[in-house]
């Protein structure tokens, strides 16, 4: 019996998912069309957009200008074989100017590859 | 013994519970139309279908809804007119800066949902006019 549960709390362990620093700020809106993507040949630079319209890439915070340059700089280090793709974890709450600006700077930049990430989850716009 | 196994099923406990409550994250994948090509895209779709422009503006504490101009009771009556649309027509989501992030997610999701593959967002850049639509 206590083998059983010491296998369960292993399993339970083993499946926790470990975020970036940062992305415990951003509650993201659900879209139950929103699918796992897993492609070895594409680099992904996560975007983090807060609710405040806060920009944080791997837990450091920058501003639009900022943002660009890193953007323009990542796009420049790609290589042929491994194409740019820019995740914008956008926060629910966050104004649309916000995330829009991303893929804004993404088009300047020359990335055509950005998705939107969301919780696989029957949409709950109405119930808040 | 007895304390350990208690601990074991607080444990077991504390797992089962927060499991339930997790929720995988996805992508909604999307690939940037630049100038000329978008320019294209809606010249050679203009010719089979007309396009769809739905707008998000806000009014008061809620999020008004138009398509093509004219205003929609709610979410439900524009995912009603969406359903009449050709899947490969162009569906325009103009959102004004302030609505929340949100609502267009659920636009865009809707879109998805019913295979409308040319969804494409108004973006004011340097190099012209931009948008983007699901990678297919």
């Amino acid at each position: 019996m206590i083998d059983m549960a010491f296998l369960l709390i292993t399993f339970f362990i083993m499946s926790i998912r470990f975020g970036q620093a940062g992305e415990e700020t951003i509650e993201l809106p659900n879209a139950d069309q929103a699918r796992e993507v897993t492609d070895e040949r594409v680099e992904l630079v996560t975007v983090n957009v807060s609710g405040e319209g806060v920009y944080l890439v791997s837990g450091v915070q920058r501003s639009r200008a900022e943002l660009y340059r890193y953007i323009e700089a990542r796009k420049a280090e790609a290589s042929e074989h491994r194409k740019l793709e820019i995740v914008v974890r956008g926060d629910r709450s966050s104004r649309f100017e916000n995330v829009q600006a991303v893929m804004r700077m993404a088009a300047d930049a020359g990335v055509t590859d950005v998705s939107l990430a969301a919780l696989q989850a029957a949409d709950n716009v109405e119930q808040r | 013994m007895a304390p350990l196994i208690d601990c074991v099923f607080l444990l077991l406990t504390y797992f089962l519970f927060t499991i339930s409550l997790a929720t995988v994250e996805g992508l909604l994948t999307s690939k940037l139309a630049m100038g000329g090509e978008m320019e294209e895209k809606r010249f050679d779709l203009k010719l089979q279908e007309k396009e769809t422009i739905v707008r998000l503006v806000h009014a008061g504490e809620s999020v008004q809804y138009f398509i093509d101009d004219w205003p929609a009771a709610d979410f439900a009556a524009v995912a009603e007119h969406l359903k009449g649309i050709p899947e490969q027509s162009l569906v325009v989501i103009d959102a004004s800066a302030s609505i929340p992030y949100e609502h267009v997610i659920r636009l865009y999701n809707q879109c998805l949902r019913l295979s409308l593959a040319n969804v494409v967002f108004p973006l004011s850049s340097r190099s012209g006019t931009t948008g983007m639509a699901p990678r297919l």
